[in-house]
């Protein structure tokens, strides 16, 4: 029987209970936003008493589902002041989930000065212990002396210094399957500084000498179910070039058709994207001894991450991905890919949203405070975050913080929170995401490029916006997106597989209603935090600054935004 | 274009060196004689001519298969194609597989890839599907039952010829429902989203023209302007729609004429007012333009509802004043109607719509549209 | 030869990469990677690289973003 974690930071205890039964076919996303809905008030102070951070795996925890093992990580958001689920890779689902433990609850605030941390050892037991020693720890130094203290047959879900220092882009950093580098993040939305209110260092777990084998209604069919989207999803990986490159792939598509962010989203292009490009990394994986194709989670069948080393052949960080490149590069017209890998290094190790920081330096530099596209000015913007000093604690609290307190009239936000690697001029589809995500201006949510017709267009691009919002929220509660999208053709076999491990009748709409239902049930969660109509809305610059790239703007309508989430 | 702009097909086709054609059209045209005056003017212009006369309605993708295999055994250079949609797209599924090898169903979608065919001349004899300008081919995909479409320049014809004499003797029932769709077409090309300076153009003249020329060609088949205005009018509407798309007035159609096997104009028809007083909520400047193009007078002040209001009745007048038999006339229940409630969102072109429907709101609007006089 | 995907494909000369990935019905996409001996080219230039005897060209498929 599945257990729940709970970890109260008042009374400073830890305990399993059984996983209730009531959430016995919910994971990730869709378990987060019911959970959410049933315990934590939706007007509550992200960072006071009454907010939980919530962290689960899937539906699927627990099986040989490829990917099953991925982190959902909620609450209530700081950063957006609504409900936020932040999804990661990494090791420690997977133990989670070997430790039979489906779900971990942090709740209260500490009445006392501490800072401590969960362990859960081999044998399953767990303690919350002091971790003051770490006070100030950054993630790597931290998970090296993890290592040294548990070995390396261990998971880590950490906050940095960032989350200590309750900066509302804090981060929450997961360790990689293999070397166990924290370089896998549950970046967006803050979460990092909720975990930093509740003093809450990390969660350390240990491989389990017994593997928790969940209950099957149909044990073999599942298997043969299981084994068979294994292998399609394998097959489509074959031909995916985030398997073949890595997600730095993706700058290829938008690097040249304006979607790629230049320059604080000014909408031009920019070519020397080139240098940072898939070609550039590849070279220097090559001549580095850097490693793509790498598993974050075992049993990835689709392997997009990757080992980024410096120029002396030494490791520089990894995980390394789109996002960061697209909005550290050519979004602040850098165009090093070293100086943006030492960027996510920065990053990782003191545990803050890149895609936010990164706006925030963009928006730096448009208003003068540093010179665009230089580089070493923008690590040094970092440090800033990492010392502590005044504009870093500007920088800690998101690019909508630094942009008001500079000045600036082009901010990239969406209910507080920064775009993502596209501009949605350019790709219509996901700017309607970005606005109508209960999640704030997240691509995972719906990334339309190239689904729907033109994407600088209208034509379709509400219709692809709703049906990957739905998709994006089952699967975010199943597994990897990236695994998902390579067994779209297969879907009907996730109803298989429900029925298989859960009972019932493999019908599709169980897994399509799971999306439906998290949307809904995040918006009403929403909308009792406070939210409105007037958060669903791009910035203004996007709707009468045409791009020079395409000539496009955003021109979707507030009464065409206003449907899109309708059932 | 104009009366008697047919004789000249002959000459038309050697012009674009032609000298051995495939004739493409239905049975039912062989029997009216408009066929053969169209192959005895090719003859006369010293063109070789093959017929295929098994062209059938929302032509079934083995049936261009086999036309195609005649087609190349021939050694054609040139199709003409003589009818309504069902007989030009025919041709145009022909000309995919002239050079590209069957099945036709492989080529589904917009397809920049395939190589290119022979020149295709198109009579169109019904106003109508626009589909001698149109870059598309709607084509049965008998394995699965479902209608899927080629877009590609391989489905561009070289010329069009309008003569509204080869529409003189068409049905008033068939004159209404064609006419309708050229409607459909204009309307939903303006309130796309998709839309452009020039479609928006040319589907304003289509509906001017369809509206004060259409109910007379109903009622008085004989009369050659409005005939004449009626063909031009649905070839600008097929231009508009190629550019702007269409959305869904077309996914109710597309579902409605597969359910209950009514034609594909009175199937549009059915729900058309109601979506465009859906579509003004987002669309209201382009419904504007359709009402005023109906001479509807809208106050420059009007809100959307109202402007969706206005326009939607007038085009509820013009349904009524072209006969258009109503859901009820046409026997099937309002739980029939609403049954289909989920397939009409799952068509194609309903991802088209400018502003998203729930699966409820279809429902909604057929219950509208079933109650609604006309 | 040239090898498309895996499978071998007779070498013309003065093809352009556009041409040679068209007979797989690829059209010019930016969903699409043509990676010709390891290197991806830029969609914009697949109808100006002639192709050379003995490429290998993959094509990858963006199915995802993140």
């Amino acid at each position: 029987m599945w257990s729940t974690l709970n970890i109260n930071m008042k009374n400073l205890t830890v305990s399993r209970e059984p996983f209730p039964d009531k959430y016995r076919e919910m994971g990730g996303r869709g378990l987060i936003a019911q959970y959410m809905m049933d315990h934590v008030p939706p007007t509550c102070d992200p960072l006071g008493e009454e907010n939980k951070l919530l962290i689960c795996t899937t539906v699927f925890a627990g099986t040989n589902l490829t990917t099953a093992h991925r982190i959902s990580i909620g609450g209530k958001s700081p950063l957006t002041g609504g409900i936020k689920e932040s999804n990661a890779g990494g090791y420690a689902a997977n133990l989670l989930a070997g430790q039979g433990i489906r779900m971990a609850v942090v709740e209260g605030l500490p009445d006392t000065d501490g800072l401590w941390l969960v362990h859960i050892n081999a044998k399953g037991e767990v303690a919350l212990e002091d971790a003051t020693a770490y006070e100030g720890t950054n993630n790597y130094e931290f998970v090296d002396k993890m290592h040294e203290k548990y070995g390396k047959n261990i998971a880590t879900i950490s906050i940095g210094s960032a989350g200590e220092r309750i900066h509302r882009i804090a981060s929450i950093q997961i360790s990689e399957f293999g070397e166990g580098y924290p370089s896998r993040a549950a970046a967006r939305g803050g979460m990092g500084s909720v975990m930093g209110s509740k003093r809450l260092k990390a969660i350390v777990i240990e491989k389990p000498e017994t593997r928790f084998e969940p209950e099957y209604a149909d044990r073999e069919t599942f298997k043969a179910v299981c084994t068979e989207l294994n292998k399609v999803i394998a097959t489509g990986a074959k031909a995916d070039p985030f398997r073949n490159i890595g997600t730095i792939a993706t700058i290829e598509a938008t690097g040249l058709s304006g979607v790629l962010p230049v320059e604080n989203f000014s909408g031009k292009l920019f070519p020397e994207y080139t240098e940072v490009g898939a070609n550039k990394f590849l070279t220097n994986l090559a001549s580095r001894g850097g490693r793509n194709k790498q598993i974050c989670q075992p049993g990835c069948v689709v392997k997009c991450s990757n080992v980024y080393n410096d120029k002396e052949g030494n490791y520089l960080t990894s995980g390394f991905e789109y996002e960061t490149i697209a909005l550290f590069g050519p979004n602040c017209r850098i165009s090093d890919l070293d100086v943006i890998a030492r960027m996510d290094r920065i990053c990782d190790d003191c545990g803050i949203d890149t895609i936010e920081v990164a706006n925030a330096i963009a928006i730096s530099m448009e208003m003068g405070k540093i010179p665009w596209g230089d580089g070493e000015a923008a690590i040094g913007l970092l440090q800033e975050i990492k010392d502590g000093t005044e504009f870093g604690q500007l920088l800690g609290n998101g690019c909508e913080v630094v942009g008001n307190a500079l000045g600036c009239k082009r901010i990239p936000v969406v209910k507080h929170q920064g775009m993502a690697g596209y501009d949605p001029r350019n790709t219509k589809g996901t700017g309607i995401t970005y606005a109508t995500s209960p999640q704030g201006a997240d691509h995972t949510a719906g990334l339309t490029l190239g689904r729907a017709m033109a994407d600088t267009g209208r034509a379709a691009q509400g219709y692809a916006s709703n049906k990957l919002q739905v998709a994006m929220a089952f699967a975010d509660s199943m597994m990897c997106i990236f695994a998902f999208a390579n067994c779209v053709p297969s879907m009907p076999l996730l109803a298989d597989l429900m029925a298989g491990l859960y009972g019932g009748k493999p019908d599709i709409t169980r897994v399509t209603g799971m999306g439906v239902k998290t949307l809904l049930t995040e918006k009403a969660y929403n909308k009792m935090a406070g939210m409105t109509e007037a958060d669903d809305k791009i910035p203004e610059f996007f709707k009468t600054e045409a791009s020079p790239a395409t000539g496009s703007v955003f021109d979707v309508g507030d009464a065409e935004l206003a449907c899109i989430l309708n059932f | 274009m104009g009366s008697r702009s047919s004789l000249r097909t002959g000459l038309k086709v050697r012009e674009l060196g032609c000298n051995k054609v495939l004739v493409v059209y239905d049975k039912g045209l062989k029997d009216v004689g408009i066929s053969d005056k169209i192959v005895e003017n090719l003859n006369a212009a010293g063109i070789e001519t093959i017929c295929f006369d098994g062209v059938l309605p929302d032509p079934p993708d083995i049936m261009i298969e086999g036309a195609a295999e005649i087609a190349r055994e021939s050694n054609i250079d040139g199709i003409v194609a003589v009818g309504g949609g069902s007989a030009i797209d025919t041709a145009k599924g022909i000309n995919v597989l002239i050079h590209n090898q069957p099945p036709i169903a492989q080529y589904f979608g917009i397809r920049n890839d395939l190589k290119p065919g022979v020149p295709m001349v198109f009579l169109p004899t019904t106003s109508g599907t626009g589909s001698e300008v149109t870059n598309m081919c709607v084509i049965t995909h008998m394995a699965t039952g479902a209608k899927n479409s080629v877009t590609s320049r391989v489905c561009i014809g070289s010329i069009a010829i309008l003569d509204p004499d080869l529409t003189l003797g068409l049905p008033s029932q068939i004159t209404a429902a064609t006419g309708f769709d050229a409607f459909c077409h204009a309307a939903e090309a303006l309130t796309s989203g998709h839309e452009n300076p020039l479609s928006d153009a040319l589907a304003r003249d289509a509906i001017r023209t369809i509206s004060d020329y259409l109910p007379i060609a109903v009622t008085d088949g004989c009369n050659s302007i409005a005939r004449e205005k009626m063909i031009i009018a649905s070839m600008l509407a097929g231009m508009a729609f190629t550019n702007a798309l269409v959305h869904l007035g077309h996914a109710f159609g597309h579902t409605i004429g597969a359910r209950f096997h009514i034609s594909h104009g009175i199937a549009c028809a059915v729900a058309l007012p109601q979506i465009i007083e859906f579509a003004s909520v987002t669309e209201s400047h382009k419904v504007r333009m359709i009402g005023e193009c109906m001479d509807v007078e809208i106050a420059k002040d009007a809100t959307p509802e109202e402007i969706g209001n206005l326009t939607s009745h007038a085009i509820l007048k013009l349904k009524k004043d072209i006969n258009m038999p109503t859901m009820k006339d046409l026997d099937f229940t309002l739980e029939d109607l609403l049954k289909i409630a989920p397939l009409v969102s799952q068509d194609l072109s309903f991802a088209l719509s400018p502003r998203r429907m729930t699966t409820s709101q279809v429902a909604e609007i057929l219950q509208v549209a079933y109650d609604a006089k006309g | 030869m040239i090898i498309i995907d895996g499978k071998s494909y007779p070498y013309q000369p003065d093809t352009t990469v556009l041409e040679a990935v068209s007979q797989l019905g690829i059209q010019s996409d930016n969903m699409v990677l043509v990676v010709i001996d390891g290197r991806v080219m830029p969609w914009n230039q697949l109808d100006q690289e002639l192709i050379q005897d003995g490429v290998e060209i993959r094509l990858l498929h963006i199915v995802s973003g993140g």
